[in-house]
């Protein structure tokens, strides 16, 4: 069934490159979710733990450099599977947009997982979409990949390295 | 004080009445009440027998006269001699009337007579009594023919329901042509259907109503499950759909002061897109 959209100019972008503020708005939820996971994790390791031990549950606080290495795999692996296998992420799929590539296909695995450790290493490389007259942030250009307005939720297409 | 009561005759308050006076024929006469039933009867009687007229008119075809202007001389004499009767009795009554004013007149100018008063005391006491035990003994009639008529009543009704074939009488009812003729504006103008609803006791009508098996047929046909989900998440699509919007604008907007920080005209991004 088409979702029906209601405002006419909304209506009229969908298909169209996403600008700054809605990228940024999802990858803020995105950015919570992957706070949530590692949450998870630690709270998970903490009843393994206490489960082997049998002594006081103490969730665990581990040191900076571990955090930002946890969450850097947390946040590759989560990217990637997203955009590898809907395009999405949950918060693209909030904000309505979806991850291809230029010619509007979702991105295959090898390209996802790229993708994904750019953005988890250099986020900033984002701000190119303001020098970019396609709103493509650097990582878009590189990779030649791109973030529409979809808001239908349309079936994605394969890519063609998809088995 | 005994002793005074027992010397004097115990007088009731009935023989010491004084009579009011009746001026004049009273309206309730007896010939004002022959006239009214001879009015009545005789009215009565004309309209059975022009009734009965017109019904052997009407089936039996060879009866009816070549020219209804030109009658037989038989029905012209008939038609005289009730005439004469008619009038014969009016004049009858007129009598009577007069003779019942004459009567009520002496009757009113003898009260003045004390012994001839005294004796129509007695007689009018007399009367009221007998009237008085009338009424109470028609008064219980009147009951018991009412108590037999309510009870009988739904009875005979309930008999008549029980022997009659609803189903072939309504059959053989042309409803159709019925409801075709019916003018539902024509009534519906007449008819003030808000004053027949303030009449209706809703919450009585209710009462009686078993509600229970008609909402669970309702929701037997109706999804609302289906209407709930729908519903909820027409108002989620919405809330969502309006922070995808203001993100939207928000990306035009943002992107509009990016060109104009780095000098350059300002464009539209999505241009280029063919919709």
């Amino acid at each position: 069934m088409t979702r029906t959209i209601r405002d006419e100019r909304a209506d009229q972008l969908q298909g169209g490159r996403a600008g700054f503020v809605s990228r940024v708005a999802a990858d803020g939820i995105d950015f919570l979710v992957v706070e949530m996971i590692y949450v998870t994790v630690l709270v998970g390791v903490a009843v393994v733990r206490f489960l082997i031990n049998r002594r006081g549950f103490s969730v665990g606080a581990p040191d900076l450099v571990v955090t930002v290495a946890a969450q850097w795999i947390i946040v590759v692996l989560y990217l990637s599977t997203g955009w590898s296998s809907t395009g999405r992420t949950i918060g693209k799929s909030v904000l309505g947009l979806r991850v291809c590539d230029l010619d509007g296909r979702t991105l295959g695995t090898a390209r996802a997982f790229a993708r994904a450790v750019v953005c988890a290493t250099a986020y900033p490389s984002l701000l190119w979409i303001f020098v970019s007259r396609t709103n493509a942030a650097l990582h878009d250009v590189i990779l030649r990949t791109q973030v529409l307005y979809d808001w239908r939720g349309s079936v994605p297409v394969l890519p063609l390295d998809a088995p | 004080m005994l002793q005074d009561s027992r010397l004097m005759p115990a007088i009731s308050a009935r023989r010491v009445r004084v009579l009011p006076p009746r001026p004049g024929p009273p309206a309730d006469g007896v010939s004002l009440a022959v006239r009214r039933a001879s009015d009545v009867g005789v009215g009565f009687l004309s309209l059975s027998i022009s009734g009965g007229q017109a019904i052997f008119d009407r089936f039996l075809p060879g009866a009816v006269p070549a020219n209804p202007h030109h009658e037989s001389i038989a029905r012209q004499i008939g038609r005289a001699a009730t005439g004469i009767a008619l009038v014969a009795e009016s004049q009858a009554l007129a009598a009577c009337e007069t003779l019942e004013r004459l009567g009520q007149h002496a009757i009113g100018t003898a009260r003045q007579v004390p012994v001839v008063r005294d004796v129509l005391v007695g007689i009018d006491s007399s009367m009221t009594r007998w009237a008085e035990r009338g009424d109470a003994e028609l008064e219980r009639r009147q009951a018991v023919v009412t108590d037999f008529v309510a009870g009988a009543l739904p009875a005979l009704v309930d008999a008549v329901f029980e022997r009659v074939d609803f189903t072939a009488l309504a059959v053989r009812l042309p409803v159709a042509e019925i409801v075709a003729a019916l003018d539902v504006n024509a009534i519906l103008e007449v008819v003030d259907v808000n004053t027949i609803l303030r009449h209706v006791d809703v919450d009585a009508l209710l009462a009686r109503i078993d509600l229970g098996p008609i909402v669970a047929e309702v929701l037997t046909e109706v999804d609302v499950g289906g209407i709930v989900r729908e519903s909820t998440g027409s108002i989620t699509n919405d809330a969502v759909d309006g922070a995808r919007l203001t993100a939207m604008r928000l990306d035009g907007f943002v992107a509009r002061i990016a060109d104009r920080i780095l000098l350059r005209g300002t464009d539209d991004r999505n241009a280029g897109l063919d919709r």
